[in-house]
């Protein structure tokens, strides 16, 4: 008998998982649907370059594989890599300076303490998603890049400054939401308001435009 | 019953039909599917699978076909055993046997019925089952080939002219002597009756050793009854479940002697020091020093020691020993009782085990073998009994560890499938860890049947979330 694939899903954090594993666990069911915790944001973390982000995100893979030693790689059948676009792509101008504590999103700004740093910040960021969301595979296993603008709270719940706390409560409440009626979902991430229109490659175009990701889109309804 | 001592009873093969959760499950050991059937090594069957997938039921089926093989009553357990829009289970064994010079392979089967309305004459206790069917027939091995199947024994409670079939054993036994006719009805009455094998009854065996056409039929079920009750070990885990109470610590034992065998279940009291007869005491004191021989080289440093208080009266009024079983560990002794459970499993299965490592005729049968040892000392502990032991060892473990210590041959697991309840995996490569395939197979598949029933961890946490809500409401 055939073994069953694997779709790996790469995401920031406990909430992302929250939100989405167990409804996308019940929606594909030909496959394993794994859930891998990164901890951090790899596009924008220390260390991470244009030059070794494919290594890095190689190595999430691996590390997934090692935790439990039981997975080969030719298991996977596919990488998903879901990402948050904070605005990454805006162009500077629209970068503020303000006594803030951490970046605050808007509609039509980035609001910082230091202007310097979001710049920096969404030079590395843009550039290393340019990178991954173009790289098609990663050690021969398939992979491509989701984007939630300007974050996964912004296209759930359309509110895109929350606290932790608060990111875990509604990340509940969304799973609750769609619990035994998952298939919903698949509706709820096709609404015309947020759901960019076009294939992979256009939604990832119409990302990278004016203030496109600071605005609520998304494009994971192309995984269905 | 001494000359049985150098007999040779090896179990090859299990079927259970309606048995518990199982519709039909079938466990084989690796030497009768290799028709090799006795190679003089040990041999080792783990079974593992999800929780209530069917593990136990093996351990209750054999339990029950020990009290079958004795000729004892079954327990009013069974009944519960039986798969439960079923009325009857059936019980299906394969047995080597080497007698002397005479080699055997003997296939025993029998059927369970609910027989709730049936009552005892004179007696208000009511018997819910009975053993409505059993046969008992045999292979022999003559000039390098296997002669065909002959039934000795082909009983069913509902035959009317006769008590068994084939007809001609049945007439050698009744025209025996005068009276077996009415002795023989009378013992399938009794054993009907008494929730009792027909074969094995004590009444029977009677009966049958007194008939000398017989003879070889007669060493056949001799052998058998022997095997069940000196050699067959069913350790179940209601065991654990006394040492947990702290209150007795049961120990398994069998101590060879040169005059006999002696082996059974010996309960002592942990909370208390317990007043033992003259020959128990006798007896526990070997058992202990037998037990210590192995105990300091699994358990570094500890002995079991016993202190002997002096005579004392016991309730029966004859005149006994106090005493009380202490744990040593260089100067510190204490009292057993204050031992962790995993030492005290240990301490009450160490003899079987012994005597299973020993022995070729041993079969020892053991539910949750992993409880309360640790993972190492277990795993080797197994692939010592693997390589230089000599019984039969049937274990359950949620444990993985022996997965990476036993071979593929050794190792079952239960499916999904009630009709189809215990496999070997197959593409098994000989890199393979047999651990990591088992959670690929959990996981992934791969196997001809699925060996688990599905479980979302998502579903999983979002239930624990969902449960620690409602404790805080309430």
């Amino acid at each position: 008998m055939k073994t069953k694939k694997i779709v790996l899903f790469i995401v920031e954090g406990i909430t992302d998982k929250i939100s989405l594993a167990l409804i996308l666990s019940k929606l594909i069911t030909s496959e394993n649907i794994k859930f891998h915790i990164v901890g951090c944001d790899i596009t924008s973390s220390k260390g991470t370059s244009t030059a070794n982000a494919i290594e890095k995100v190689y190595d999430q893979i691996k590390r997934f594989m090692g935790k439990d030693k039981i997975y080969k790689k030719r298991d996977i059948l596919k990488v998903i890599h879901l990402v948050d676009t904070d605005g990454a792509y805006v162009n500077k101008k629209f970068i503020k300076e303000s006594q803030v504590d951490s970046f605050i999103y808007t509609r039509d700004c980035i609001q910082a303490k230091k202007v310097e740093d979001v710049i920096k910040r969404n030079d590395q960021k843009s550039k290393i998603l340019n990178k991954l969301s173009t790289c098609g595979n990663i050690a021969k296993i398939d992979y491509s890049v989701y984007y939630f603008s300007c974050n996964l709270e912004h296209v759930l719940h359309n509110e895109c400054n929350m606290g932790d706390e608060r990111k875990k409560e509604v990340a509940e409440e969304f799973e609750e939401l769609y619990y035994k009626r998952e298939y919903e979902f698949i509706e709820f991430i096709r609404d015309k308001s947020f759901a960019v229109e076009g294939d992979y490659i256009k939604t990832w175009e119409f990302i990278k435009k004016g203030n496109n990701s600071l605005n609520r889109y998304c494009n994971l309804h192309l995984i269905f | 019953m001494v000359f049985l001592n150098n007999i040779i009873v090896r179990l090859q093969h299990v079927e259970l039909i309606n048995f518990k959760n199982i519709k039909r499950g079938t466990i084989t050991f690796p030497s009768y599917t290799k028709k090799e059937y006795f190679n003089k090594k040990s041999e080792i069957i783990g079974l593992y699978g999800q929780n209530g997938s069917g593990k136990t039921a093996l351990v209750d089926a054999m339990q029950i076909l020990k009290h079958t093989l004795q000729g004892e009553r079954l327990p009013e357990s069974t009944y519960d055993y039986i798969f439960q829009t079923a009325n009857s289970t059936e019980l299906k064994f394969v047995f080597y046997i080497e007698h002397k010079q005479e080699r055997y392979l003997v296939f025993y089967e029998f059927e369970v019925s609910k027989a709730k309305n049936l009552s005892v004459k004179n007696s208000k206790e009511e018997v819910l089952v009975k053993i409505s069917k059993e046969k008992l027939s045999y292979k022999k091995y003559v000039n390098n080939s296997w002669k065909s199947k002959r039934v000795i024994i082909d009983y069913d409670v509902n035959y009317k002219d006769v008590v068994f079939k084939p007809i001609g054993n049945f007439k050698e036994i009744v025209a025996n002597t005068d009276d077996n006719q009415v002795d023989i009805k009378f013992s399938k009455k009794w054993s009907e009756n008494n929730s009792k094998s027909f074969i094995f009854s004590d009444e029977t065996r009677k009966i049958i050793n007194a008939c000398k056409s017989w003879n070889e039929y007669n060493n056949i079920i001799n052998c058998l009854n022997y095997y069940a009750s000196t050699n067959l070990f069913v350790i179940k885990n209601n065991y654990s479940g006394l040492i947990n109470m702290n209150f007795l610590i049961p120990l398994s034992f069998r101590i060879e002697s040169e005059e006999n065998i002696t082996q059974g279940d010996l309960a002592i009291e942990l909370l208390n020091p317990s007043i033992v007869s003259r020959k128990k005491f006798k007896l526990i004191v070997r058992l202990i020093k037998q037990m210590n021989i192995v105990m300091d080289t699994i358990i570094p440093g500890l002995s079991i020691e016993i202190k002997d208080y002096g005579q004392q009266m016991m309730e029966n009024g004859f005149e006994g020993i106090r005493m009380e079983l202490l744990a040593a560990r260089e100067e510190v002794k204490i009292p057993l009782k204050y031992e962790s459970d995993g030492i005290k499993k240990i301490i009450s299965i160490l003899s079987t085990l012994i005597a299973m490592y020993n022995n070729n005729s041993v079969c020892m049968v053991v539910d949750e073998l992993d409880a309360g040892i640790f993972e190492y000392l277990l795993g080797e502990i197994l692939q010592i009994i693997d390589e230089g032991g000599k019984g039969q060892l049937i274990f359950t473990s949620h444990n993985l560890r022996p997965l990476e210590k036993l071979d593929r041959k050794s190792l079952i697991f239960t499916t999904t499938d009630p009709k189809n309840r215990y496999i070997r995996f197959s593409n098994v490569q000989s890199n393979n860890n047999l651990r990591s395939l088992y959670y690929r197979s959990i996981n992934l598949g791969g196997q001809n049947k699925e060996v688990y029933k599905e479980t979302n961890s998502y579903e999983i946490s979002r239930a624990f979330r969902l449960a620690g809500r409602t404790i805080i409401e309430n």
